[in-house]
């Protein structure tokens, strides 16, 4: 074993643990602890037999496999990103909606 | 002028740390309007303070939201108050009460369902700088793009809508792109739109309260981030 993937198993080992502590503390559902154990699994496989992944470079006409990850990881890097600018935009009309009743309430008791 | 008809005009005025000029503002509108409503967008100064002591209406955001959310709360409280027009209005001083009673015209004489006080349309002496008048071009015409819509002034704060008009239109808006936001449900509901040229009072401390050219680039990340969201 190369460091690189002697620092990734650790690194991946960690993600796992917090993901864990998490599902008993219900900071995520079991649905969602499910969706990244299968991910980080994948990424600990693709960590121990990069070759694997050359299976699906030359399927996609890519050259090397880890070139593949790379754009994956980007892929997925950006539809984090946006799917973050949107729950923050709900999250903002929410806190403004409930400002805005309070503000409209509080006028209204004083008023009376 | 507007007191004692038989409609009921509300101004609103949304303000964010404006201590200094609130008091003027109010009692210049106080003398033509009855129902003054202001927002307090969580300000850290005195300015909530003023306005209720002046015994107009004050509702405060307990923190800072920005303009957009502040002008929404606005209308939420004109139509709780059964108002029938409904005025908006910049607490900076930079409009005078006495063009009030010319913006509403056009919804008495039910010519229009909302009317936008123009700043460029206006002819006397007005000092907006060079470099707002080039803002404000810039502001039309990114309007124009997006929504269709010609205008003289999409920045304008001076606005009156009828209160069918207001509940018709839809927004969300969080800053400083309401403005533009409302141009787009002028077009979406089909409402008949009406600019009105008004005197605007450009002092350096309005100036400093308006929008920078920063602003106005955020602003139109947010617009079309608006589009996709």
């Amino acid at each position: 074993m190369i460091l690189i993937q002697i620092l990734f198993i650790i690194l991946i080992l960690f993600i796992l643990s917090r993901l864990l502590i998490r599902l008993k503390s219900h900071q995520v559902s079991i649905l969602n602890f499910l969706i990244w154990l299968i991910f980080w699994i994948g990424a600990g496989v693709i960590v121990l037999y990069p070759e694997a992944t050359n299976f699906l470079a030359r399927l996609l006409g890519v050259g090397r496999g880890a070139d593949v990850i790379i754009y994956f990881s980007l892929i997925l890097l950006f539809y984090f990103i946006f799917y973050l600018t949107v729950r923050l935009r709900v999250i903002e009309r929410q806190i403004t909606e409930i400002v805005r009743k309070i503000s409209l309430e509080k006028e209204e008791k004083r008023r009376n | 002028m507007t007191k004692n008809k038989n409609y009921q005009v509300a101004v609103i005025i949304p303000a964010y740390n404006e201590e200094q000029t609130i008091r003027a503002v109010i009692s210049d509108v106080q003398k033509i309007v009855n129902q003054i409503i202001v927002i307090d967008d969580g300000s850290n100064d005195q300015t909530s303070e003023i306005a209720e002591n002046m015994g107009v209406k004050v509702y405060r955001h307990m923190f800072n939201l920005g303009l957009g959310a502040t002008l929404i709360t606005g209308f939420a409280a004109a139509l709780k108050n059964k108002a029938d027009i409904i005025v908006t209005m910049d607490a900076d001083g930079q409009h005078k009460a006495e063009n009030i009673a010319q913006l509403i015209k056009p919804i008495i004489s039910q010519d229009a369902d909302i009317v936008i006080g123009s700043r460029l349309l206006y002819q006397g002496n007005h000092s907006m700088p060079g470099r707002r008048r080039f803002y404000n071009h810039l502001a039309n015409f990114i309007t124009y793009l997006i929504y269709g819509i010609k205008t003289t002034d999409s920045q304008s704060g001076l606005r009156a809508f009828s209160s069918a008009a207001l509940k018709k239109i839809e927004l969300t808006s969080q800053r400083m792109e309401i403005s533009s936001e409302i141009f787009r449900e002028i077009k979406d509901k089909n409402l008949r739109l009406v600019e009105v040229p008004i005197p605007a009072i450009y002092t350096s401390y309005s100036l400093s309260k308006g929008q920078s050219f920063t602003t106005g680039v955020k602003t139109f990340f947010r617009l079309i981030l608006n589009r996709l969201i």
